[in-house]
């Protein structure tokens, strides 16, 4: 229900209030123990209080439109992809759409389920349809704030038999939040691959020999690639990433490179809402099993046409793009700072970084969110100054390595699903903004951080040993260093 | 800017020397290392200013505090969890200050439990998203993992329903309830014990007739207005429950969980902490004779045998009780814009009670007295609050005219037959399937989804989605036509919370 959740006015005085209030570190000598050292100045205060009240009563009026004309608020998601393309709205609008469409509570007038399916939720997934599992994207991303984490309660209970918890793939929902960058960096490691891919095969055919490579990203290891003089490639040794090379940042196991086939898949499987991309693809190869059995033009038969519309997809993707990203707040008391930085040199040592990779470095921050279906120019995002604030810097402190893991048999998935992805493979879960995001694991099981790290195994039991073999005292201090990735502290009114 | 600055500066100046004594003193305080250290930690206000900016800056305080005591968890483990472990002797002594009381119970209610702390057991560890039986899942981590919709103790998403009562593993098996907002919570629990002291008394003056004449006494009966049937009593004394509506025979108002399953709130919060985290009181562990059933197959003191004894004191759940007890009223604001009139809103609320929403929806029950107490079981004293003085803002106040209390609740906390639509798969401790008590539309725009298992989105549907002996009214709103329906929506929706600041 919020709009307008972000004014050009608040975006002014947010950065204001955030990047002042971060340069400070200047102990006021006060006993409580504040964040970057220092109380909040009293015109922080007062952009905090209009940006929350603004928000509040924004959130009201619309509640009060929505029930003096139902269905108002349909129109806050009505965004065509030809207007977007035109260049009718700038950032801040598209935001805006995007925003809405994350709080907007989806119900069966807008398409909400499939065909013969007009009541209530139903949480255990029937198959790759998925199932219905609540009626927003808030409902799910509620913990630390918003955009955050889901609960244990919360969990999507994928590719199963509609009823029993013990036959679907339970996945915890992660926070949203810095995923800008992030698609941003493994575009940038795809683009990498290829270039090595490409130069791999051009070298074959001249030197008519197997060429062999290293593929390395930004310093990631993806294991080898074999190019023939005939053009063709052995990928056996590829790792962490699929045979494509293409780096897929999102999802528990790594299974989608961009934002607007996230916010797609999300809206089809857990709210039954179809995008009307999915259903052209669909008309053209036929797709049941995701889609339905419906005619094309409404795949899952329920009756709505155009669920969700293309341009809703952009104004997803962007709005994701454009949230803020988590910080790093270390304790303030003395002894507890110090017990901070062994656990941040712990952190390093038992070998956690070498996946939790602790920064990545993004050459360009200018995003390009291109259409599916029309040939527009696309809206330009930059992720490290457009939209809500903090941001971070070209040195994307995101503590994975955006690769694949083999996490062994305590953590595998009961069974392989049509990704084809091995059951026992996750990708490396960016660690920023974890201390706002428990339960922990990709399935919420771990309810403390000791917990979570033990659950390790496979290619991370090594460092899950090292750790192990740590004394309790400094066991904790990595608790210490790994609860201060959190996010900036911002006031809001509770919806 | 200026001035509001000066102000809100000097306001400020208490609120730091109080929130002094909650800092981080001794950070290293190993576990069990003698007596826990229950305390008041400064997470979360009762009270609120109304000058914003010290509301404000209150807010990130209270972050702040938390964000550094969270740190000092890590290093010495329970230190958050041991913050709550309150001595029931300490608050029957009377000691113990209400809003030390209060934090300790939000404290508890946020906590975010973990299995050394007892969470789950050792056959159903954590987690478990379908209950299983009456020993429940464990399904969540804290009070607050599904009460966080429109602030603190607020309502659940659809996606936090618990599934009640199942196999462990099927959702066909169980009973979805969706987290109902629990503000409020102590005036409710007010409301339906004056309720069940005026039919206890007509109990009493229909068995004593029936005494004296030797023969049944039957009277319709009745309390705050609300009708629930005819009692029949013989010279016995016995009831005959036939002819009741709404109530159980032993005529006690249990306005608690969709179903009324619970009176008294003690109960309900002791429920919630054993079916959705495992967290055995020990006053259940203590009853004999034990039920293997609800607390799990293992001997002695541990029932769930994960190792954990003790795992909610009486202390604990008093304070945590308290807590909820002590939650604030909902409020009524207003439109404020000229797309919604305040006169629409009016012609709404008319509306409400002219379609017959009203006469379950009770807009308004009389409340005598707001004095809360909770009876000790240890036999010391009670706990009492004075929720008008003492709870948490905004408060009920009493009626300039007479000194009682108008609780805006739209409730009658009765059964109703809701109709086979809506009824569940099977009856629910010794509730019929299509039976709920009506549910209180305060604060009703910060509970979304609606119904018992969440199946309406929106208010519209969830009117539309009545039926039973609630379906004359629904037809009614049908009937009105999106143009009459509206302003009965925009009544609905003026039924809210007072905002807050937050900082998480």
């Amino acid at each position: 229900m919020s709009q307008l959740r972000l004014r050009p006015a608040a975006i002014v005085l947010a950065t204001v209030a955030a990047s002042s209030w971060a340069a400070s570190s200047v102990a006021t000598g006060d006993a409580v123990p504040w964040p970057w050292g220092r109380a909040p100045s009293t015109s922080e205060l007062v952009a905090a209080v209009a940006e929350a009240d603004e928000l509040h009563a924004r959130e009201r009026l619309e509640a009060y439109l929505e029930a003096a004309e139902r269905g108002e608020d349909q129109g806050h998601i009505q965004v065509f992809q030809e207007w977007i393309d035109e260049g009718r709205y700038d950032l801040d609008r598209i935001f805006l759409f995007g925003d809405a469409l994350f709080d907007h509570s989806f119900r069966f007038d807008d398409g909400f389920g499939g065909f013969g399916e007009r009541r209530g939720l139903s949480r255990v997934h029937d198959g790759q349809r998925g199932g219905r599992d609540t009626y927003s994207c808030a409902g799910c991303h509620s913990r630390g704030g918003l955009n955050g984490a889901g609960s244990f309660t919360q969990n999507a209970l994928l590719l199963g038999d509609g009823d029993r918890a013990s036959s679907a793939l339970a996945r915890n929902a992660p926070h949203v939040l810095g995923v800008g960058p992030v698609q941003v960096l493994g575009a940038e490691m795809t683009r990498l691959l290829d270039d090595l891919r490409r130069e791999a095969l051009e070298r074959a055919a001249l030197e008519q020999r197997t060429v062999n490579v290293e593929l390395v990203a930004k310093g990631v290891s993806f294991g080898r690639l074999a190019a023939r003089p005939d053009g063709t490639l052995d990928t056996s040794e590829v790792e962490g990433v699929d045979a494509d090379l293409v780096v897929r940042p999102f999802g528990w196991k790594g299974d989608t490179a961009r934002l607007r086939r996230f916010v797609e898949d999300a809206a089809r499987i857990h709210f039954g809402i179809q995008s009307h991309v999915l259903a052209i693809q669909h008309e053209v190869d036929p797709d049941p099993a995701n889609m339905g059995n419906g005619p094309w033009y409404d795949p899952d038969g329920d009756g709505v046409q155009r669920e969700l519309e293309e341009g809703l997809l952009t104004a997803g993707a962007v709005y994701l793009a454009m949230l803020e990203a988590p910080v790093v707040l270390p304790p303030n008391d003395p002894s507890l700072r110090l017990r901070w930085a062994e656990g941040s040199a712990l952190f390093d040592e038992v070998g956690c970084s070498s996946c939790h990779l602790r920064q990545l470095p993004m050459t360009n921050p200018r995003w390009t969110e291109l259409p599916d279906t029309t040939d527009g120019p696309g809206v330009v995002v930059n992720v490290r100054s457009d939209g809500e604030s903090p941001k971070t810097g070209g040195m994307v402190e995101l503590f994975s390595d955006l690769k694949r893991h083999d996490m062994g048999p305590e953590l595998a998935d009961a069974f392989e699903g049509p990704s084809g992805i091995p059951a026992a493979h996750f990708l490396t879960r960016p660690l920023w903004g974890l201390a706002e995001t428990a339960p922990f694991l990709h399935d919420g099981r771990a309810t403390t951080l000791h917990e979570a790290i033990r659950l390790h195994g496979g290619e991370a039991a090594p460092s899950r040993d090292a750790y192990l073999a740590l004394s309790e005292h400094d066991q904790r201090s990595v608790h210490v260093f790994l609860l201060s990735l959190t996010r900036a502290p911002k006031m809001r009114v509770p919806r | 800017m200026s001035t509001l600055g000066s102000r809100a500066l000097v306001a400020l100046l208490p609120v730091v020397a109080a929130f002094g004594a909650c800092t981080v003193d001794e950070p290293l305080r190993p576990r069990g290392d003698g007596p826990a250290v229950a305390r008041a930690m400064g997470f979360f206000a009762r009270e609120r200013a109304s000058d914003p900016l010290v509301e404000a800056r209150r807010a990130y305080e209270r972050d702040a505090l938390f964000r550094e005591a969270r740190f000092v968890d890590a290093v010495a483990p329970g230190h958050l969890f041991d913050s709550t472990r309150i001595d029931e002797a300490a608050i029957e002594s009377g000691s113990i200050g209400v809003d030390t009381l209060w934090q300790i119970g939000a404290q508890l209610f946020h906590h975010e439990l973990s299995p050394a702390e007892g969470l789950g057991g050792a056959d159903l560890p954590f987690p478990r998203r379908f209950h299983s039986g009456f020993r429940g899942g464990p399904d969540a981590t804290s009070c607050a993992s599904c009460h966080w919709r429109g602030g603190m103790a607020g309502a659940g998403d659809g996606a936090d329903q618990a599934y009640l009562q199942g196999d462990g593993d099927r959702a066909s098996s169980a009973l979805p309830r969706d987290p109902i907002s629990l503000v409020g919570a102590g005036y409710v629990e007010l409301a339906a014990r004056e309720m069940s002291a005026e039919l206890a008394a007509q109990r009493e003056a229909l068995a004593a007739f029936a005494k004296a004449t030797g023969r049944v006494a039957r009277a319709p009966i009745r309390a705050k207005g609300v009708e629930f049937g005819v009692l029949s009593v013989d010279s016995e004394g016995r009831v005959d429950p036939l002819e009741l509506v709404g109530v159980d025979a032993d005529l006690v108002v249990r306005p608690f969980g969709h179903k009324g399953s619970f009176s008294s709130l003690r109960d309900a919060v002791e429920d919630a902490l054993l079916v959705h985290h495992g967290l055995q009181t020990s006053h259940l562990v203590a009853a004999r004779p034990r039920i293997v059933a609800k607390l799990g197959p293992y001997p002695a003191d541990d029932p769930d045998g994960d190792g954990v004894v003790d795992e909610i004191t009486e202390g604990q759940l008093s304070a945590l009780t308290a807590f909820v007890a002590m939650t604030e009223v909902p409020i009524e604001d207003v439109p404020d814009s000229p797309l919604v009139s305040v006169s629409m809103l009016a012609e709404g609320r008319a509306r409400f009670v002219a379609i017959g929403c009203a006469s379950c929806h009770v807009p308004t029950l009389e409340l005598a007295s707001t004095r809360w107490a909770l009876p000790s079981r240890t036999g010391g004293a009670p706990l009492v609050v004075e929720l008008d003085r003492e709870g948490a803002d905004p408060k009920l106040r009493p009626r300039a005219t007479d000194g009682r209390y108008a609780l805006s609740l739209y409730s009658d906390l009765k059964r109703h037959d809701m109709g086979e639509s809506l009824a569940e798969r099977r009856s629910d401790r010794g509730v019929p399937s299509a039976q709920f008590v009506t549910r209180p539309l305060w604060g009703l725009a910060a509970s979304a989804p609606y119904l018992h298992d969440g199946r309406a989105p929106t208010i519209h549907e969830a009117i539309i989605l009545h039926d039973g002996e609630a379906r004359e009214a629904r037809d009614a709103y049908v009937a009105l036509g999106e143009a009459g329906q509206a302003p009965l929506r925009v009544f609905l929706q003026s039924l809210t919370r007072a905002p807050t600041y937050t900082v998480r």
